[in-house]
């Protein structure tokens, strides 16, 4: 019914639409050719039978952090797909990719407060639990939890202290995008 | 730098720089004033002061100073590097280009002008340049990994242009050589992503310069070192099939299978290696049978996958492909699967599949009916799995245009459980393909209401508002989903294309081309800003190593302006621009023509109403720059002024002197990056008759005849072409001879003139499509143009066609030949091109009782022809008659939005 792959450079247009279809938290396209260009393998598409694109995961890695792990940074599968389980493929492959390239110990994301189906799928089929909660994280004032799940971690190696060389000089643009915390928003049932 | 001075001011000079790298711009302007009090003409200083309060958003003063600087030192490289990065702050990269050549004149071994020269090089496809500076770099500091890995990419990347062989091996070359200076124990834990992503890089270069062979043994000899075991398996998997070892990679694919099921690309791999796959789905009997043995056992071995129950309707015919479709669609809607019918939709398209899919549900639905369960079955099924039976029903009969009976079947379901809102958007959708838009939208806001936290039904009742031309309402709509209310910039900040898109076609339909042109162009300017995000990327990705993924990206980059998006902005944009130039002043006389049909009472009011709203608008836009304003001053020094829209409503973009200079620009685009459309030549014609440039013109018609001579508009392009031709006067330049000559001799290359006259080349055209009204359509306005006396003729011809039954699908179903749009098309030539007022009204008549659900015909279904309010749990019809009652009768529209704005 639905293919799942690996995002290209080329789906990025269509997941940018859906991402407005669906979902209110949105980001400009450098913001996704950020994620592409930073961790290309932590980016997932649902390609349906008539090759349109009906949802995405898209996820980053946390670098600056002391423990080495991934965040979901968006979400989304349009309404007229749901009940195919599409949300929890695409978040399993992300979640795979996290830990099998990039050893990531735990993944974290956030969901509204009020996203009942959302919050039901992370606890009950994916796994997550409640981390923290935090007040007024999204836009029009709405309360996110911080959702934590921990991965096999198996370490083969920390990632994240390999970037001090990034010099970021005058001259040497430093890549600049949209928000610097992506709001992770589910609409999956 | 700063070295003419004395050591104090040197130092300050060198904190202005640190200032500067760091953001802290009045900090820097304060040690750059103390110089100057010293020094008021030292030109580094002045340049750099100039830099900085370019950064503070004072362009005027940035480039005098700047300038100044530069005047005052012309044998400074820091001036003149200054100066660039002026410019490329403004993205003048032509320009800052220049400056930094003159920098390195003065001062060729600065790495950093270096580095800044290689990224606006990258950028702007100067590639044999990059190479250079790259290749500079590295032998200045080859100690970098970068540059190594900049040198490589530069030259793989120049491969485009130069030969591909030679400079993707040259790369490869230069990659081994940078792995050479690396240790045996390289990389370091920390570095092995960024290593693993260089090694696939180079593999990927070694399979596009033609070495699948070498590819391959590189990967696996490196495969110790790939983090990435993903990619690892895929890229072996496909250097493997691409050598043509199909027995290895059967068992390769077969193991990516395991990994994910559901990935379609995995089984086009197996199929490839086992010889079973065909590009156009076309196989023989023995290879069906094959396949299906194939599908069965994978079946069995991915039971959770629905990709091997799915794949095999593709292939299978007959009565094998009526089992398995059955099969594969019971369960779906026991389940409620919504995306079923989508997910069928393409089996359509194959002869004879969609009388089969019919059947089968049919089937279904009269055994759920009388007995409650599956035919052959004793279990019952549970009350949801007829709904959904239905549900699909409508959407088949939709497909297949017949639309009564796919409203019936909605409105079964929707009696039989009023709750689900996917019923609705299906009844929406059904409205709009039979021509009622505003029953549609109505629908539409309808499920909208049903679930205000769903962004998705929200964007599909925008969508309905703005295809029935409600944009007002439409506009109010979609803001319930931007963060901030008051801010209706939000759906401009986030690049929302198709709303924009959407919205510019309403605007153009109803006339306001200043609004439309306004929502066309913001799309243009997304694009513009998409190719602009990429400048960062260059340095970055060679650090990060994401070679493969960046390289992809520029490849992209460079077809951008080829998606459709940007095709429908820059095709609207240009309608707008020709309807400008056609009647320049249409749009305020039309107003005035409304205004004069309305009683001088009302007339009153509406301008009174109409000056209010400017006022209004007016007053918005001032308290908005104040507010701006008042946020100034931040740490930095840098005023976050969110620039206020000086013209929101595009009323200055339609002041534009030169309408079809601007079209062209947008044309020029158009010709670049889609040639292959007719749309495109189409608008060419359009805009190059207006502008009297007949070579271009005449290009356009050899591109229509290329692409789809048979086309109507192709037909119509070339008649107009020639007849204006043959009706210009006698060459009497140069130049016009020149024309001329041209013309004469490309004639001969349109097979449909030859040895024909206009009049007689248009009749072939009508006996080759005499059965299509479209193509009759096309011919009757041109003998109307060619003999302006046959009028009569003309309407006749439009008249005796005939709506025929005819096949559909390749299947036993019959549909009725002529499509809505078209008779609107039609309806349109008569009333405005053929001025026949009676022709057009008995075509309204006649077309009325073919589409009985369009307002445009004023069909009885229509909500044009319904004042019958319905009860509003079933379809609100009478709640939308459109924008223009809500303005006269304005109250209950109004208040039952701000309800739905309260329950959000």
């Amino acid at each position: 019914m639905v293919c799942i792959r690996k995002a290209t450079i080329d789906d990025l247009l269509a997941m940018q639409a859906c991402n407005l279809l669906c979902l209110p938290e949105n980001y400009q396209m450098k913001y996704y050719f950020y994620h592409i260009l930073s961790w290309p393998q932590l980016l997932y598409v649902a390609e349906d039978y008539n090759g349109k694109i009906v949802g995405y995961v898209l996820a980053k890695m946390e670098e600056e952090t002391t423990e080495c792990h991934g965040h979901i940074t968006s979400l989304a599968v349009v309404r007229t797909h749901r009940k195919l389980g599409l949300a929890t493929k695409l978040m399993t492959a992300a979640q795979n990719a996290m830990e099998q390239v990039f050893g990531a110990e735990y993944v974290s994301l956030h969901v509204r407060k009020s996203n009942r189906a959302a919050f039901k799928l992370y606890t009950e089929t994916l796994g997550y639990k409640i981390h923290d909660m935090e007040a007024k994280y999204y836009a029009d004032g709405e309360d996110a939890y911080d959702m934590r799940k921990e991965l096999k971690g198996k370490k083969h190696h920390q990632h994240h202290h390999h970037h001090h060389h990034h010099g970021g000089g005058c001259c040497s643009g430093e890549v600049k995008v949209g928000p610097k915390e992506g709001a992770a928003e589910t609409k999956a049932a | 730098m700063g070295a003419s001075l004395p050591p104090k001011e040197a130092n300050l000079f060198k904190l202005i720089v640190k200032s500067y790298e760091t953001k802290q711009y009045k900090k820097g302007l304060k040690a750059a004033d103390t110089i100057l009090k010293k020094f008021p003409n030292h030109g580094e200083t002045l340049s750099m002061k100039g830099l900085t309060l370019n950064c503070m958003d004072r362009k005027s003063e940035a480039y005098e100073l700047v300038r100044l600087g530069l005047k005052n030192d012309l044998k400074s490289h820091v001036c003149w590097h200054v100066y660039g990065l002026l410019y490329r702050s403004d993205r003048e990269y032509r320009e800052a280009i220049k400056c930094y050549r003159n920098a390195l004149r003065i001062d060729p071994d600065n790495i950093e002008i270096l580095r800044d020269l290689s990224l606006l090089q990258a950028q702007m496809r100067d590639l044999e340049g990059f190479v250079e500076t790259r290749q500079q770099l590295l032998t200045l500091k080859p100690n970098h990994r970068m540059n190594w890995i900049g040198f490589a990419v530069a030259h793989h990347l120049n491969s485009k242009y130069a030969s591909l062989l030679v400079c993707g091996s040259k790369a490869v070359d230069i990659l081994e050589a940078y792995e050479g200076t690396l240790d045996d124990d390289y990389p370091p834990e920390n570095e092995r992503c960024e290593h693993g992503e260089m090694l696939l890089y180079k593999i990927s270069l070694l399979e596009e310069c033609g070495f699948p062979e070498r590819a391959l043994e590189e990967l696996r000899k490196k495969e110790s070192k790939m983090v990435d075991k993903l990619d690892y398996k895929e890229q072996e998997a496909l250097l493997i099939l691409k050598l043509g070892r199909f027995e290895e990679g059967e068992k390769l694919f077969r193991v990516l299978l395991t990994m994910n099921p559901d990935n379609y690309r995995y089984y086009d791999g197996l199929q490839r290696c086992l010889g079973l796959y065909s590009e156009k789905g076309q196989y023989t009997a023995d290879e069906i049978d094959r396949l299906e043995n194939l599908y069965r056992v994978l079946a069995h071995q991915y039971s959770r996958s629905s990709a091997v129950k799915r794949i095999p309707l593709d292939f299978l015919q007959d009565d094998k492909f009526r089992e398995a479709a059955d099969n594969y669609i019971r369960p779906l809607l026991t389940k409620g699967v919504p995306s079923l019918f989508s997910d069928l939709y393409p089996l359509y398209d194959h002869p004879g599949k969609a009388d089969i899919l019919g059947e089968i549900v049919l089937k279904l639905e009269q055994s759920l009916k009388s007995t409650g369960g599956y035919p052959g079955r004793v279990e019952k099924e549970p009350p949801s799995t007829l709904m959904w039976t239905l549900f699909y029903l409508a959407q088949h009969y939709d497909r297949r245009e017949q639309y009564d009976i796919g409203l019936t079947k909605i409105d079964e379901a929707i009696e039989h459980t009023p709750t689900v809102i996917d019923l609705y958007s299906v009844k929406s959708r059904i409205l709009k393909h039979a021509g009622d838009l505003a029953a549609a939208a109505a629908l539409a806001d309808e499920a909208r209401c049903m679930d205000l936290a769903d962004r998705y039904v929200n964007s599909e009742c925008v969508k309905r508002m703005l295809q029935a031309d409600q944009v007002t309402l439409a506009e109010k709509t979609a803001v319930l989903f931007t963060k901030d209310g008051e801010q209706h910039n939000n759906l401009y900040d986030m690049q929302c294309m198709w709303y924009e898109l959407a919205s510019g076609e309403s605007y153009l339909r109803q006339g306001e081309l200043g609004r439309s042109l306004k929502k066309f162009l913001a799309v243009e300017k997304h694009y513009a800003d998409i190719t602009e995000d990429q400048f960062d990327f260059h340095s970055y990705c060679l650090r990060k190593m994401t070679l493969r993924a960046y390289v992809e990206m520029l490849k992209f980059q460079d077809r951008l302006h080829s998606h459709a998006y940007f095709r429908k902005a820059a095709s609207g944009a240009i309608r707008c621009y020709l309807k400008l130039y056609d009647s320049p002043l249409k749009s305020a006389s039309e107003e005035d023509d409304a205004m004069s049909k309305l009683p001088p009472s009302q007339k009153k009011k509406l301008k009174q109403k109409l000056r209010k709203a400017e006022a209004r608008a007016k007053k918005d836009a001032e308290v908005k720059i104040e507010e701006s304003n008042a946020t100034s001053a931040t740490k930095s020094g840098k005023r976050h002024v969110k620039p206020v829209d000086p013209d929101p409503h595009g009323e200055k973009l339609i002041q534009t002197e030169d309408p079809l200079a601007e079209a062209s620009k947008y044309l020029k685009l158009l010709l670049k990056h889609s040639p292959d459309f007719l749309e495109t030549h189409l608008l060419s014609f359009d805009v190059n008759m207006r502008k009297q440039k007949i070579l271009l013109a005449l290009q356009a018609i050899k591109h229509l005849m290329r692409l789809d001579a048979d086309d109507p508009k192709s037909h119509l392009c070339l008649m107009k072409f020639f007849h204006k031709v043959d009706s210009l006067p006698t060459p009497v330049t140069d130049s016009e001879k020149l024309i001329w000559g041209v013309l004469e001799a490309e004639r001969p290359a349109f097979s449909q003139l030859h040895g024909k006259s206009l009049i007689e080349a248009n009749n072939t055209f009508l006996e080759k499509h005499k059965e299509s009204l479209i193509h009759r359509a096309s011919v009757a306005e041109l003998l109307h143009v060619l003999e302006p006396n046959k009028k009569a003729e003309a309407v006749k011809l439009i008249e005796d066609s005939v709506n025929d039954l005819v096949s559909m699908d390749g299947g036993k179903g019959t549909v009725r030949s002529w499509k809505l749009n078209d008779c609107i098309t039609v309806h349109k030539l008569l009333e405005t091109t053929l001025v026949d007022h009676d022709a057009a009204s008995r075509w309204k008549v006649r077309c009325a009782e073919y589409f009985v659900h369009s307002t445009y015909f004023g069909g009885i279904q229509s909500s044009a022809n319904n004042q019958v309010q319905k009860s509003p749990a079933n379809g609100a019809v009478g709640l939308n008659a459109g924008e223009n009652s809500s303005l006269s009768s304005n109250g209950r529209l109004e208040k039952l939005n701000a309800l739905k704005d309260l329950q959000i």
